[in-house]
């Protein structure tokens, strides 16, 4: 059941309250020299059920600039829920807490009001959730909430988003149809066009082409390579060769453990740990 | 052996008992249905008498005059300021002569006759010639200021004084009817006493009313409920607190419409006379007492459709960084619109039905202007009102009647409707001129 009363419960660590940097001072990181973080978790846990069940156990990890990130795991090993974590959708779920730090460009994200962040955290989810209404009206959902008003600036960022996601061409004549009246995997691009209208840094996938055919997917696959020159890409995935085809780094999770990051060729590659080797040989899933 | 032959006694095959079940079966299998057609037939029957006793009795009486007249009658007594001149010319030349009409050669006036709302035959002055003595000379008894005599009054009595000096009356429901008006006028030189009343017993200040009252009701009830369904559905927390308010907002829908009448009585009027100065119960006393009863159907039926609302489109939109007010008017409230029109729609046949609660709430007054300080009745009250005299009118009440099913009968398909419509919109997409973007 989702709670739109706010957390009141404040983080544990605000006392550390850094700037939020712009995205060309961001850090870079001390592992992979070439790479600027752009989220920074340190040592996070997050429980449901008033601290009674421990999802996430102490996870490290950073997320780099203009890449593809992808987490894998078996199910229920919290892959989802740290992805929720990013844009603080978790706080709807009722009962659930966490501590430990999530820093954004450097600025602890519970310092951060839901609006601003989720402005710039998209998100995509599993199933399609086109709203109700036009195709227009969906694109242009987000800007009209911050408040734009202007049309010729509302049609432009509506015509560019669905030109990214190579919507445009398909739907141009028919803008006022419903969204929910399009192909499945029409409706996730449309969603994925509905993110980038609000010209996010970061858009977190959740399972993005797990409802979708082969084709569907291979259109979407296709799209986040194209969608990570302009932003930083995180996305939960079930399928070990998705990841393989179309991520940067990759995160293997276990049981709400972080049990191995590393780039993606690197990873399935020569993985470190027993455990990943034996998840990629599919001698666990 | 006695053992052996019990146990073949026993050892029935299955077929056999079907065999010899059948015939049961099927008799208990008709006796059932039987049963059951014959009650659902009952019902049927019941609704169908009720409805047609109301068909019959009320149809004679509902006439545009029952709608369009007041439930109170007002009246006037007249008479002639001077005396009339035998001989003097007058000229009548100006009257239209209808054949429906009778006409006073002497006084330059035409009587007709009509139907009241009890269908009783009465008789007013269609017609009145310019030179006329009924056109400007006759005067109130009371103030003797000059009145004119229009066709919504009827003729109740008449006297008049001969030449002689002797009195001679006419009532309106004599026998004669509008000829012996006429004959009687006649004969006399000067109107000693006369009563013209307007038509009374009808219902158009309680058909104002109950508009006024769904109207508020409305205003008042549906923000509240759906305010409180989106509370319940999306705010509460799950703890006992909530679980307590939630059956006790189930609880509050079986409590008896009277019990909020009082409590509406004890709590709204005071509150409304020290802010408005208003006497006893009004319009919006008793709107807010149906509020008070309806609020719990609606929070339950607002609730029931936005719990039916795709969490994931809520998510969507939170995603997107709209905040909950927004995500409240631009998701949750367009998406549970079905309920929400239903939980109206609910509302105004509860208003309409209502009177129990009414009596105590609004007063039972029916006054001739509706107004919002002071007692008014609603349709149902009215119905309550004019049974509850010494002679109760049913055939009017019947009248009543047939409008609130009428009324009921086309929310019902309003409401078996909306959903078609809302399902049609949804799939057309939302219709808003959005013009094709230029490349």
């Amino acid at each position: 059941m989702l709670n739109l009363f706010k957390n009141k419960k404040k983080d544990v660590n605000s006392d550390v309250n850094n700037e939020m940097l712009s995205n060309d001072e961001l850090p870079y990181s001390n592992e992979y020299p070439n790479e600027q973080v752009m989220f920074e978790v340190k040592n996070f846990n997050f429980y449901y059920d008033k601290k009674s069940k421990l999802a996430l156990k102490d996870i490290n990890l950073e997320i780099f600039k203009n890449k593809v990130t992808a987490f894998i795991g078996p199910s229920g090993c919290g892959k989802s829920t740290l992805l929720r974590c990013f844009d603080r959708m978790n706080e709807l779920i009722q009962d659930s807490s966490y501590d430990g730090q999530i820093l954004y460009k450097n600025k602890e994200i519970h310092s951060f009001n839901t609006i601003e962040l989720r402005s710039k955290v998209g998100m995509v989810f599993q199933q399609p959730n086109p709203f109700p209404m036009s195709i227009y009206n969906n694109v242009s959902y987000g800007p009209k909430c911050q408040g734009l008003k202007d049309k010729k600036e509302l049609d432009k960022i509506v015509l560019n988003s669905l030109k990214d996601v190579g919507l445009y061409d398909e739907v141009s004549d028919r803008l006022n149809i419903s969204g929910s009246s399009l192909s499945g995997g029409q409706q996730q691009r449309l969603c994925i066009a509905r993110c980038i209208a609000m010209s996010p840094d970061v858009i977190l996938m959740d399972e993005p082409t797990s409802a979708l055919d082969p084709i569907a997917t291979q259109k979407i696959e296709e799209l986040i390579k194209k969608l990570k020159e302009k932003y930083t890409i995180i996305i939960v995935t079930h399928n070990m060769q998705q990841a393989a085809r179309i991520s940067d780094y990759t995160a293997f999770f276990m049981l709400g453990e972080l049990v191995e990051f590393n780039k993606t060729e690197e990873f399935f590659a020569r993985p470190k740990n027993k455990k990943s080797e034996d998840y990629i040989t599919g001698k666990f899933s | 052996m006695s053992k052996n032959k019990n146990n073949n006694k026993k050892s029935i095959s299955l077929s056999d008992i079907v065999s010899r079940n059948i015939k049961n079966r099927r008799f208990k299998d008709y006796f059932t249905n039987g049963i059951t057609s014959i009650f659902s037939f009952l019902c049927v029957l019941i609704l169908a008498l009720v409805i047609g006793y109301v068909l019959v009795e009320g149809s004679p009486y509902l006439t545009t005059n029952f709608i369009t007249t007041n439930y109170a009658q007002s009246s006037v007594t007249l008479k002639t300021e001077n005396d009339f001149v035998l001989g003097e010319n007058r000229d009548y030349s100006d009257l239209m002569r209808y054949e429906d009409t009778v006409y006073s050669d002497k006084w330059g006036i035409g009587i007709k006759s009509k139907k009241d709302n009890d269908q009783n035959d009465i008789y007013y002055i269609s017609e009145i010639s310019v030179n006329s003595p009924f056109n400007n000379e006759m005067i109130r008894a009371d103030d003797r200021t000059i009145f004119q005599v229009t066709p919504d009054f009827y003729i109740n009595y008449l006297t008049v004084r001969t030449e002689e000096g002797t009195y001679v009356t006419v009532f309106g429901n004599d026998d004669g009817g509008a000829e012996a008006i006429i004959s009687t006028l006649d004969q006399g030189i000067a109107i000693q006493d006369s009563d013209f009343k307007t038509l009374g017993g009808g219902i158009r200040s309680s058909l104002i009313t109950t508009v006024i009252l769904i109207l508020f009701t409305i205003v008042f009830s549906l923000p509240l409920g759906v305010g409180g369904a989106i509370y319940l559905a999306y705010y509460a927390k799950n703890n006992r607190l909530t679980r307590i308010l939630r059956s006790l907002v189930d609880m509050s829908s079986g409590i008896p419409s009277i019990i909020f009448g009082l409590v509406g009585a004890a709590i709204f009027i005071p509150i409304m006379s020290s802010m408005t100065g208003a006497v006893g119960g009004n319009v919006i006393t008793g709107s807010l007492t149906l509020t008070l009863i309806l609020l719990p159907t609606i929070v339950k039926t607002v609730e029931e459709s936005i719990k039916a609302i795709n969490p994931s489109l809520i998510q969507g939109s939170l995603a997107l960084g709209a905040s909950n007010f927004q995500t409240i008017f631009k998701i949750i409230i367009p998406n549970s619109l079905d309920g929400i029109l239903n939980a109206a729609i609910l509302s105004i046949g509860r208003a309409i039905g209502e009177s129990a609660a009414l009596v105590f709430a609004m007063g039972t007054l029916i006054t001739a202007t509706p107004s919002l300080t002071s007692s008014n009745t609603s349709l149902a009250v009215h119905i309550w009102y004019i049974l509850s005299g010494e002679h109760p009118a049913y055939g009017q009440a019947c009248a009543i009647s047939i409008m609130i099913l009428c009324v009921v009968l086309v929310l019902s398909i309003i409401s078996k409707v909306i959903p078609i419509l809302l399902n049609r919109r949804k799939k057309k997409g939302a219709k808003q001129n959005v013009k094709p973007i230029q490349k």
